[in-house]
């Protein structure tokens, strides 16, 4: 055995928590603990389908060998399993593959958009085909000049009433569709949202299903020119596509027409407009968030607190051996509050998931009023989230100095992957926009009505300052949850007032909002944190478990508080709700914890339960075995193939045989 | 393609308030440099040699490829390009340009094989292996980091044991973590490394000491006997370039290979001692500057991408009913950028300070007066962490700012990104190099208590600690200065206090230091974005012949750096009671009013840096603007584009599609 995995296990024996516990509290009960592992064994049991480490492979590899699995998965596994798009073992099969996989778009919004989209006579047909993968299907809503801002898209549909037919076109190079995941090589057809114009009137968008390639042959249609758009920073195995129409001509039924309707004749029918759109997409965030945000946090977590406890460097008593990296305060205050953003981050995930639970029960019942508010929180949380896990990834990686750089830290493919999550899905400014008017809305409300649910913390809004005098006081969840509540409304309350303030004044609105945007993203920055707090410190208070485990949570989320105090003190002074003493407390309290956080740092991450499969790390594997890994991995770079690179050499061997001449012939005179 | 520049980044270049030419030769060091800048780049650009696919669509190895032969045939044409090489810093913008702001495999040979022979190797070694070198007859490249350790240089594990019968060194590499790791073009371009390992002679060991070991042969390029050598896979970005790894078995070299101006080992194995330790820090200060001068180049490149294409993209609406406006005219957009942009200005500034002090400092040294290196030395580590880790994290912020599309190769970033964020890490990790900055703070401030007289960065450090007489006019330099200096202080003070108080409490030294290190950090931060501050607003005071309009501009820029600065850290400035809670809140207003301001000149601005097109390699950050015809342009390069049906159709997707299709 390595020293490293000595130095690894000997760090669990001093784990004084049952980490196995954690695991299941992590997951949401033992029960779901068990179902992940029984797919990740299925998985993992299969070689076909098993991860694989890609870090040495081209972007067509990965993309060819992501669709070999997915089919492989689609044909083999799911029927041999039992498994189906339905079933509950569904999102342990979606975190246990990896994320080298195709038809991503396919299954997660080109079929539920024809739910959501379609008549049931559509939803008939066009389900039926897609679910058994007779047709493949990409959803197609960016342009090239557009994104977040759908009235700007500039895709036509034209109805021609002689033909019974509406005709496609991008009028202009900033119209074609650009983005769209399996869009570019392996979709057949497209659900293509487009202005719809009848009689020179325009409808707004509206979603129709075009068929782009040829079932026969693959080829494009006439009229249609359609292919990947070239290499990104990660997502190597979607073709993301672009797509552009000239004047293509698909029937009228092809219009998805659950919410609005074209006639023959060309009379426009609009039904009730469906709200549940917006529902879906909050349930969208909540498991995107998790599936591929905070779960990435996660992995760059157990790669970098394990790594750095192997990792030894530098003496911290001169003459002394060389101490584990983890042993410098530096790093762990660099490290631990990442580990307590996953804890922290995952709870706030998994509770928008059963808020969202509850309010679908609600709408069967006709009770749609918990849409606002749970649609600021998810875009609150979609874009403070998304930020603070990816910025984390990054820092994580760069902890592990040098190796961290190389693909075999498995970091890079992680984070290449997540950090999309910034951009797509509503870009992050937009969605703390969006967030913030619910919020600005809530406190003109508050001197008139109670607020509930996750703002009624603003219906206080007595001037208080914080009590604390010394810095155990922080480890307190109730003492931080005041701190935070305290800070996010008096910002709300700062900003709110500005606006009514210049309203008054004579601006109109919109300019009033825009020339206050800046400090409303600061404000919902300020509420999703506080939520995040609130939500974790009230999750372990309902927690039945064992003491350690409790107290190691209690101190998760106190690392957590205390982190984002030390960050923002600005904030909290401002509002004068902390004095700069109580700050210095504040991070005395903060560097307290790291110490005593410490030996626990290897449970903490264990507990993640991510297997070796699925970091595809040679330096966070489970054994610590790392420069053993790292060198059997580099002996597999294409570079080494051969012992002479010969393509190379061929430009350099000119040079070089003339150094040959002059050494040798130095030596031949030596003799 | 279309010749005409896009309209709203023409007419944002049209309200510019200064000349965009005068800018540039101020910042490229006048009008001669500038020109000479401009023809190299021509030369480069007009090249058909150096014509091939956007790197972003070549696989590693074919990038690699791709690089030898770029780097060799600017070898080959070094001779043609004699007029217009005068120095050093010339043929580096030439090889910049042709490996298209990539590293290349050669980088290791020019940047520190050669100056380590000139610099330790004795007259003969030199006279014997620099011609070579020069030529490319050998090419070489310095192996230090192992798989092990890195920043931390006494724990590298690599043994060199002299053999006084054969007058020869024995190469070991005893452990798997002591296989050298990560230098580069070690892989498979190198023939030659300096080496450096622990020298045993005479059953003593004297330390690290370097070594010329050959690798590969000059006949086949085959690796010697003894020696395995290979690349270490890709990584996040260097894909040009063949990092390597080394591992030594019973290697032996003659005695002739040890670099000796300074150490010797006689024939008999009797060794000799150098009679100074510091004489390396030259080329590590001046490695550290020049990661400056590249933290403000790549901060600058982004900056010029994301605010040309903020021009140029149209979104939303503002005002309902009016047509969409640039994504440049959002505050939140502005806030974003500027800030950035301020920076790549201050950052400018400032390498050009460092390299200044690097120069004045490197002559004393010649002349045997040391009393200033351990001062340049701190200096260098704490501007180099701190330019660094802002330039990294900015290039995130410009690349999310371009909203999707930033996510595309096609915008530059992915590329910029990798290759830049190493400079995080290597040359010295951030922390520590921060930890050493502040470990000399420290010192100082126990020196003034012995009533010593402190060197220039430091001098303030004698100054009183007295919020109260700083003034309330926060667009005034004066106010500005002091706030940072009282900010620096009570920084620098109260991690200093923490570590005489474990001292005094029984800790010794190195434990103290890392008991109050998080305090340090902040400490060592403190002082280098003072320094920033400071030198923006002193050199633009020294700007003699500058025109109004264009120092209206540049001051413009410096009171946004100084201000928002304060903004960002409001915390560390309300805690030390140097600001109210409603100063914060004026400062912060001061910021976001002057948005507006910078925005009429943002693109000119941008603009002066004047990055060619090749060099950003960004469809979005186009001088032209011409964004979205030439996005679909570069996408049809994609692998995956060759053909209309991609192979893995047939293999996959067909099988499928195709059992039912009677359906449809």
């Amino acid at each position: 055995m390595s020293k490293q995995s000595r130095l690894l296990e000997e760090e669990r024996r001093k784990v004084n928590f049952n980490v196995e516990e954690l695991t299941n509290i992590y997951d949401g009960g033992v029960e779901h603990t068990e179902m992940k592992r029984k797919v990740e064994a299925a998985i993992h049991n299969d070689p076909e389908c098993r991860c694989k480490d890609v870090g040495m492979m081209t972007r067509e590899e990965r993309f060819n060998d992501g669709m070999r699995r997915t089919i492989h998965l689609n044909k083999v596994v799911f029927p041999r399993e039992g498994w189906n798009a339905f079933s509950k073992e569904l999102d342990y099969v979606l975190r246990n593959i990896g994320k080298e996989f195709c038809l991503g778009i396919h299954t997660g919004v080109f079929l539920p958009c024809i739910l959501s989209f379609g008549s049931d006579e559509q939803i008939a047909k066009w389900l039926a085909l897609g679910a058994q993968l007779q047709i493949i299907g990409t959803y197609a809503q960016t342009e090239l000049g557009h994104g977040t801002f759908l009235r700007g898209l500039q895709t036509v549909a034209t109805y021609d009433k002689a033909s019974q037919e509406f005709i496609i076109n991008c009028p202009e190079i900033s119209a074609m569709k650009w983005w769209p995941g399996d869009m570019g090589k392996s979709a057949n057809h497209a659900l293509v949202m487009a202005q719809l114009v009848i009689d020179g009137k325009k409808y707004g968008m509206h979603p129709f299903i075009v068929q782009i390639r040829d079932l026969t042959t693959h080829m494009p249609l006439p009229g249609i020119t359609v292919g990947d758009i070239g290499n990104k920073v990660g997502f190597e195995t979607t073709d993301n596509g672009f797509l552009h129409f000239n004047q293509v001509r698909i029937p009228r039924e092809n219009l998805l027409c659950k919410n609005s309707e074209v006639k023959p004749d060309g009379t426009y029918v609009a039904k009730t407009k469906d709200k549940m759109v917006y529902g879906s997409m909050v349930r969208l965030r909540a498991i995107f968030l998790e599936g591929e945000v905070v779960s990435a946090l996660g992995k760059a977590c157990t790669i970098a607190v394990r790594y750095s406890l192997v990792r030894q460097q530098g003496e911290l008593e001169p003459g002394k051996p060389e101490v584990a990296v983890m042993e410098y305060m530096t790093q762990q205050k660099k490290l631990l509050p990442y580990v307590a953003m996953t804890y922290a981050t995952h709870f706030a995930c998994l509770k928008l998931r059963k808020m969202y639970n509850i309010f679908e029960q609600k709408v069967k019942e006709g009770d749609l009023s918990g849409l606002p508010e749970l649609h600021a929180l998810s875009a609150g949380m979609k874009a403070s989230v998304a930020e603070q896990c990816t910025d984390g990834i990054e820092i994580l990686r760069k902890s592990c100095g040098g190796h961290g750089y190389s693909n075999a830290s498995g970091i890079p493919i992680i984070w290449a992957r997540a950090v999309a999550g910034c951009t797509y899905e509503g870009e992050n400014t937009v969605m703390y926009l969006q967030c913030a008017r619910y919020l600005v809305k809530c406190y003109n409300q508050v001197q008139t009505n109670r607020l509930h649910g996750t703002v009624a913390y603003l219906n206080n809004m007595s001037q208080s300052t914080c009590r604390v005098n010394k810095a155990n006081d922080f480890q307190q969840p109730g003492v931080l949850v005041a701190c935070f509540q305290y800070r996010a409304r008096e910002v709300i309350k700062s900003v709110a007032m500005k606006i009514n303030h210049l309203t008054k004044n004579g601006f109109p609105n919109h300019e009033a909002w825009n020339k206050c945007s800046v400090e409303l993203v600061n404000v919902v920055k300020a509420h999703i944190t506080q939520y995040i707090v609130a939500t974790f410190a009230s999750v372990i208070d309902e927690l039945s478990c064992s003491p350690p485990v409790k107290t190691v949570l209690l101190q998760m989320c106190a690392l957590y508080a205390l982190e984002n105090i030390t960050l923002y003190s600005g904030d909290f002074l401002k509002v004068g709700y902390l004095s700069p003493k109580q700050c210095d407390l504040a991070l005395e309290a903060e560097l307290d914890l790291l110490s005593r956080l410490r030996p626990n740092a290897v449970g903490l991450v264990d507990a993640f339960d991510y297997s070796d499969d699925l970091l595809q790390s040679c330096i966070g594997a489970y054994d610590g075995n790392v420069y053993e890994r790292l060198f059997e991995w580099a002996k597999k770079s294409p570079l080494n193939k051969s012992e002479v690179h010969e393509e190379t050499y061929k430009y350099l061997k000119s040079y070089l045989h003339a150094g040959r001449d002059i050494l040798e012939g130095e030596t031949k005179s030596k003799l | 393609m279309s010749e005409r520049i896009n309209p709203d980044l023409q007419k944002e270049r049209d309200a510019a308030t200064f000349d965009v030419e005068e800018l540039s030769v101020l910042l490229h060091n006048g009008a001669h440099e500038l020109e000479k800048k401009r023809k190299l780049e021509e030369l480069v650009r007009n090249d058909p040699d150096y014509k091939s696919l956007p790197f972003d669509f070549l696989s590693r190895e074919a990038q690699y490829e791709e690089g030898v032969r770029r780097s060799t045939i600017a070898v080959a044409k070094k001779d043609q390009l004699d007029s217009l090489i005068e120095n050093h810093g010339d043929l580096i913008t030439y090889n910049t340009h042709v490996g298209r702001g990539r590293a290349g495999p050669f980088n290791l040979h020019t940047g520190m094989f050669i100056p380590t022979l000139v610099k330790q190797g004795s007259p003969e070694q030199v006279a014997k292996w620099l011609p070579l070198s020069e030529d490319y007859e050998i090419i070489g490249t310095y192996a230090q980091t192992e798989m092990g350790h890195g920043t931390f240089l006494r724990g590298l594990e690599t043994t060199a044991h002299y053999d006084p019968h054969t007058q020869e060194f024995v190469l070991n590499s005893p452990t798997t973590t002591s296989i050298k790791w990560w230098p580069g073009a070690l892989g498979k371009t190198s023939t030659h490394a300096v080496v450096l390992a622990q020298l045993y002679t005479l059953g003593k060991c004297h330390g690290i000491h370097a070594f010329v070991v050959q690798l590969r042969s000059l006949e086949d390029h085959k690796s010697l006997p003894g020696i395995t050598v290979g690349d270490i896979g890709p990584k996040f970005g260097y894909g040009a370039n063949d990092n390597g790894f080394l591992k030594l078995s019973n290697h032996r070299i003659p005695r002739e290979n040890m670099l000796m101006k300074y150490s010797k080992v006689a024939p008999d194995g009797s060794y000799n001692k150098p009679p100074k330790s510091t004489l390396t820090y030259g080329t590590m200060t001046f490695v550290r500057a020049m990661i400056v001068r590249g933290s403000a180049q790549a901060i600058a490149q982004g900056a010029t991408i994301a605010i040309r294409y903020s021009a140029v993209r149209r979104q939303s609406e503002m005002r309902p009913g009016e047509p969409e406006p640039q994504v440049l005219s959002y505050p939140t957009q502005q806030y974003k950028l500027f800030p950035l942009l301020c920076a790549a200005y201050a950052f400018h500034f400032v390498q050009v300070k460092m390299i200044e002090a690097y120069s004045e400092v490197t002559e004393l040294v010649n002349k045997g007066d040391f009393s200033r290196t351990q001062e340049l030395h701190a200096l260098s580590s704490g501007l180099k962490a701190y330019t660094s880790a802002i330039s990294n994290t900015g290039l995130e912020v410009c690349r999310t700012s371009c909203g999707g599309h930033g996510y595309s190769c096609a915008s530059g970033f992915p590329a910029l990104y990798t290759n830049f964020t190493p400079s995080v890490t290597y040359e010295g990790e951030n922390t520590v190099l921060l930890l050493q900055c502040a470990r000399y703070l420290v010192k100082c401030t126990r020196d003034l208590r012995s009533g010593a007289k402190l060197p220039g960065s430091v001098a303030y450090l004698s100054c009183g600690c007295d919020p109260s007489s700083i003034g309330k006019d926060f667009t005034n330099v004066k106010t500005l200065d002091s706030l940072y200096k009282q900010r620096a202080l009570g920084l620098i003070r109260f991690a200093s206090g923490k570590v005489d108080a474990s001292m005094a409490g029984g800790m010794d030294l190195v434990g103290a230091l890392n008991e109050s290190s998080v305090h340090l950090v902040r400490a060592a931060v403190a002082h280098s974005h003072y320094f920033v501050v400071r030198n923006f607003f002193e050199k633009l005071s020294m700007l003699a012949s500058t025109s109004q309009p264009l120092m209206e501009v540049l001051h413009q820029l410096s009171l946004f750096y100084a201000l928002d600065g304060i903004a960002q850290h409001s915390g560390e400035f309300l805690e030390d009671g140097l600001l109210s809670g409603e100063d914060v809140k004026q400062i912060r207003q001061l910021t976001v009013d002057m948005l507006p301001r910078i925005r009429v000149n943002a693109v000119a601005l941008v603009d002066s840096f004047e990055f060619g097109d090749d060099v950003l390699g960004s469809v979005l950050g186009r001088y032209d603007g011409n964004v979205y015809e030439n996005l679909f342009k570069w996408a049809q390069n994609s692998p995956l584009n060759k053909t209309d049906v991609h192979p893995s159709y047939h293999k996959y997707l067909q099988p499928l599609l195709q059992r039912n299709k009677s359906k449809l």
